[in-house]
């Protein structure tokens, strides 16, 4: 039942690097929070400083009302999953789940019957014996998980959890980490730098580039409505035109990138600007339109085709669910949805 | 026959013509006099476990002042020994582990100097150590004395000798091999596990009792039998203290003095089996860790982990300011001490150095520079260093290329036989090349390979051979470490283009290996050129003339226990040793390009 607050956050470590750059955040009670972002954008640092790992340069946390900024990570009730799972390897699984109970001095039978609860929950029930090297990487993830939340703790926190794991796992377990969390209404921030996790897992998600939140919104706003040149681009499969902008019609700019493109306008496009307009790859329809262009080549992805085409000295690249013309041909297209950015 | 193969055999033949014979030689001597060797160890002067043995450990000598006296228990050579390395190995692993731990974990003032004082200490002017913390602890004129009785103007004075001095000057040497190993460690644990310990609830000693201790186990078993094996076999502290005739009490002493008998002609079973003794119990304490210890666990040792650093705890600055910075001036003190001696007039019945000037610096450089006889023991030194190196080099490559790239328990066996010489003392080494020696020169009588082999004519031999075999261990273990970086296929490659093995090892693997070759060979000659067993022993067999045999450490010894102007010219024979390993690190960190870093 907390609210995690964050102003004005600021982390810059030794060594001058701006890994955090007033950042303001808020996720709230329950909610699955995902951060998302590329490399070195500041998420795992994010999620230090909220566990209490890393002191903040200046900026403020609450947790609901109460100032956590310089509260311990040991009094912060956070719970924290880190990338590389950092199970205790001379501890058997229920040693490393247990040892957060230890610490609160509960008797040992309530910590038996909540490790128990907590193992059954992950389905790891009958593992309690086996030292960590003994599982398979998910069983692994599932410790650490259950580890983390058998302390019933305010914040869950996940920094990549499933980074260590093949794809099919990934999506298996993310399905799970999201009901779980959900079942036991915690708030929860889930760093990843793979949108489609972060689609899945999040109820909203903050985009982050080079120590700065560009966007929070649920997984369509992001999706459909990006903030900013790098979210437009960042998220999902996009193609990338520049050109200026030659008329506005109310939110529509008329863009001329060696063809002329309708888009829609964010902040401050006018006429004569020269702008960046951003495609997503599943917003050009190939058979069909108006815009003359040649097919390149045509590659089957599994499920969709993705099409390489030249129109008006633009390389552009459609994904469709059919293939509707063969490499080599001219072909119409329509461009559905575009939007121009500053 | 392929390389690998031939390396193998290499190894084997060498180890065991160098190393396994001469000391099986011992054990001959042993057991061809078992009943004078049954006789002896009856003798209480080598076990006793009487009240009496306890009676001078610790009392108050009633004059005015009154004076606490602390020796340690006397329980006979055997047990001697085996309290007083226990003890060192004890004090030294905790205080060693305090040591990283502030270094390992925390950021704080002073840390590089912190580090930089810890390691000080490695650079070992061999007998210097004992001497100047015997000066500081003389119940009459030291410096300890003085700064109680005289500056503090406390009621009572402190004797600190015998045994317990022998204790207290191995705990200051051989805390920074403790530290240096405690804190790869400590620093190979990744900080993550105790973080997320931290975050459930675990203070930071919690976490360090529950998460770090347990996985920084081994390193620091390892590390703790390593300082009981080098106090253990330590000659140099109970030499400079022999005029007490307890601390002669102790087996790497009485092996040593047993061995000049020998020499003398004294012919007696009791140093074989003194010399017997002292080997089973290093050997022991070495296969207690030899998982630890072996080549393979040693190249993981070194690909540490970038430690995260933390603020310290109120906890963590006492222990930085309180006991961590006063433990490394105290244990870098001696050195201070024994360079204060070579600028120093002299250092006889004042608690500190009198008169410390450049003249005197000058002056007594200048009488080792004059002295033939000195000159001949620095040229030694070189000479024996440089040899020695070079064979360490070519079988320290051909038994880690056979190591590191073939498998099987002969490899096994042979990675145990080339890192045993670490817990193999050097004393029983120099003793066992003696019986040798005597044995070969015996067979040749007469002949003119009879003279150039006669250990009393020509130790050099022996020495150099003696010396490649006791510091192999640290050559091969860098080189190892070294194959192990390297992809086996890069030789595949190669090999299937159609070179052979040999020609693989000369173009690609000696190249890509200088780096450990190298800081292998460096680490190499920087033990041997201040090793005290063999140069002591063997070293001193063929006197002190013109065409002496004697390196620096022995001239050391030498010069230490003849008093007063002696020790001027120690200490500064001490310095040119110094001289002549930082030099040797200066050129091949120039070689390499690198900071090198010093890990045992
Ligand atoms: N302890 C540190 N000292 C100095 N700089 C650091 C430290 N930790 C992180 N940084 C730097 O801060 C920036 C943000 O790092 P952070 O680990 O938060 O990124 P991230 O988004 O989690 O990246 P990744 O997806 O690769 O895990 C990076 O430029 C990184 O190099
Ligand atoms: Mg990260």
């Amino acid at each position: 039942m907390t609210i995690v607050k964050v102003e004005k956050l600021r982390k810059v470590y030794d060594g001058g690097v701006v890994a955090l750059d007033d950042v303001d955040l808020t996720i709230n009670d329950g909610e699955i929070l995902a951060g998302l972002g590329p490399s070195g954008c500041g998420k795992t640092t994010l999620l230090r400083l909220i566990a209490g790992l890393e002191d903040a340069t200046a900026g403020r946390i609450y947790f609901d009302d109460r100032d956590v900024t310089k509260l311990p990570t040991q009094q912060r009730n956070t719970a924290v999953v880190p990338q590389t799972w950092a199970l205790w390897p001379h501890m058997s699984v229920y040693d490393n789940v247990a040892y957060g109970l230890r610490l609160r001095k509960i008797s040992r039978e309530e910590e038996r019957r909540r490790v128990k609860e907590i193992l059954e929950l992950v389905g790891l029930e009958g593992f309690e014996k086996r030292r960590p090297y003994q599982l398979s990487g998910g069983q692994q993830q599932r410790v650490a998980l259950a580890r983390a939340l058998v302390v019933q703790p305010e914040v869950l926190l996940l920094d990549e959890p499933l980074a260590n794991l093949d794809a099919k796992l990934r999506v298996e377990l993310r399905e799970e980490i999201k009901k779980i969390a959900k079942k036991l209404s915690i708030t929860t921030i889930y760093v990843t730098h793979d949108q489609e996790e972060a689609m899945a897992v999040a109820d909203r998600i903050a985009v982050m580039n080079l120590g700065k939140i560009m966007q929070v919104g649920t997984p369509e706003e992001v999706y459909y409505k990006p903030a900013n040149l790098f979210v437009a681009t960042f998220i999902g499969r996009t193609n990338l035109l520049r050109g200026k902008v030659v008329e506005k019609r109310g939110e529509v700019a008329v863009v001329d990138v060696g063809f002329l493109i309708e888009a829609e306008a964010s902040d401050g496009v006018k006429p004569g600007d020269y702008v960046n307009v951003v495609v997503k790859l599943e917003d050009i329809y190939v058979g069909g339109g108006r815009l003359k262009c040649v097919v390149e080549d045509v590659t089957f992805l599994g499920r969709t085709y993705q099409t390489t085409l030249k129109c008006g000295g633009n390389k552009l690249k459609a994904e469709g669910l059919k293939p509707h013309a063969a490499g080599g041909e001219e072909t119409y297209v329509e461009i559905t949805r575009a939007i121009a950015y500053k | 026959m392929n390389f690998i193969k031939a390396s193998t055999i290499a190894g084997y033949a060498f180890l065991s013509v160098f190393l396994i014979l001469p000391l099986s030689l011992i054990f001959l001597q042993v057991a061809t006099s078992i009943r004078e060797v049954y006789n002896l160890i009856s003798d209480p002067f080598y076990f006793n476990l009487s009240p009496e043995a306890f009676r001078n450990a610790f009392f108050i000598r009633e004059i005015e002042p009154p004076v606490v006296v602390i020796r340690g228990p006397d329980l006979g050579v055997v047990l001697n020994s085996l309290w007083i390395a226990t003890w060192v190995a004890v004090i030294d692993t905790t205080l060693g582990f305090i040591l990283a731990y502030v270094l390992a974990k925390y950021v704080f003032r002073g840390r590089t100097a912190l580090g930089l004082l810890a390691t000080i200490p490695l650079i070992v002017m061999p007998f210097a150590t004992a001497y100047v913390i015997r000066k500081i602890l003389d119940p009459q004129w030291g410096t300890l004395n003085w700064v109680l009785h005289e500056v503090l103007g406390l009621p009572f004075r402190v004797e600190i000798s015998g045994l317990a001095a022998v204790a207290l000057v191995q705990s200051l040497m051989y805390l920074p091999i403790a530290y240096l190993n405690i804190y790869a460690a400590l620093t190979r644990v990744d900080p993550t596990l105790e973080e997320v310990a931290n975050n459930l609830g675990a203070d930071e000693g919690r976490a360090a009792r529950d998460i770090l201790i347990p996985l920084a186990t081994p390193g620091v078993a390892a590390a703790f039998v390593l300082v009981f094996i080098f106090a253990i076999d330590d000659v140099a502290a109970p030499i400079i203290f022999q005029d007490d005739p307890a601390a002669r009490k102790l087996l790497a002493y009485q092996v040593y003095s047993k061995f000049l008998d020998q020499v003398r002609g004294q012919i007696s079973p009791a140093a074989a089996f003194l010399a017997l003794i002292l080997l089973t119990i290093s050997i022991a304490a070495f296969l207690s860790v030899r998982r630890y210890v072996g080549l393979r666990q040693y190249a993981m040792l070194i690909r540490q982990l970038r430690p995260k650093s933390y603020k310290p705890s109120p906890l963590g600055k006492v222990l930085i300011y309180l006991l961590a910075f006063p433990l490394v001036v105290a244990a870098s003190t001696p050195l201070v001490g024994a360079i204060s001696l070579v600028f120093a007039e002299r250092w006889t019945i004042t608690p500190l150095p009198e008169s410390i000037t450049l003249e005197n610096f000058l002056r007594h450089v200048g009488w080792i520079v004059e002295s033939e006889v000195f000159r001949r023991g620095i040229f030694n030194t070189i000479y024996y260093g440089i040899s020695a190196t070079a064979i360490m080099v070519i079988v320290g490559f051909l038994i880690a290329i056979a190591a590191a790239r073939s498998r099987g328990v002969h490899i096994e066996a042979l990675d145990a036989l080339a890192t045993a010489p670490i817990a193999i003392p050097g004393l029983v080494v120099a003793y066992a090349y003696f019986l040798t020696s005597l044995q070969i020169s015996a067979a040749f009588k007469g002949t003119v390979l009879g003279d150039v082999l006669n250990p009393l004519q020509h130790p050099e031999l022996y020495l150099i051979v003696g010396y490649a075999v006791r510091k192999l261990p640290f050559v091969v273990r860098s080189m190892y470490a070294g194959l192990l970086q390297i992809h086996k296929s890069m030789e595949e490659v190669a090999l299937n283009l159609g070179d052979n093995y040999r020609g693989v090892s000369r173009k690609i693997l000696i190249p890509l290996l200088t780096t450990n070759i190298l800081s292998g060979a460096l680490i190499g000659f920087v033990y041997i050129t201040s090793e005290v067993s063999l140069s002591i022993t063997l070293g001193a067999l063929k006197g002190v003339g013109v065409d002496t045999a004697m390196p620096i450490t022995a001239f050391m010894k030498e010069r230490f226990e003849s008093g007063v102007y002696g020790v001027q010219e120690a200490a500064t024979l001490g310095l040119v040793l110094v001289a002549i390993q930082i030099s040797a690190i200066m050129l091949t960190t120039r070689v390499l390009k690198t900071r090198y870093g010093f890990v045992l």
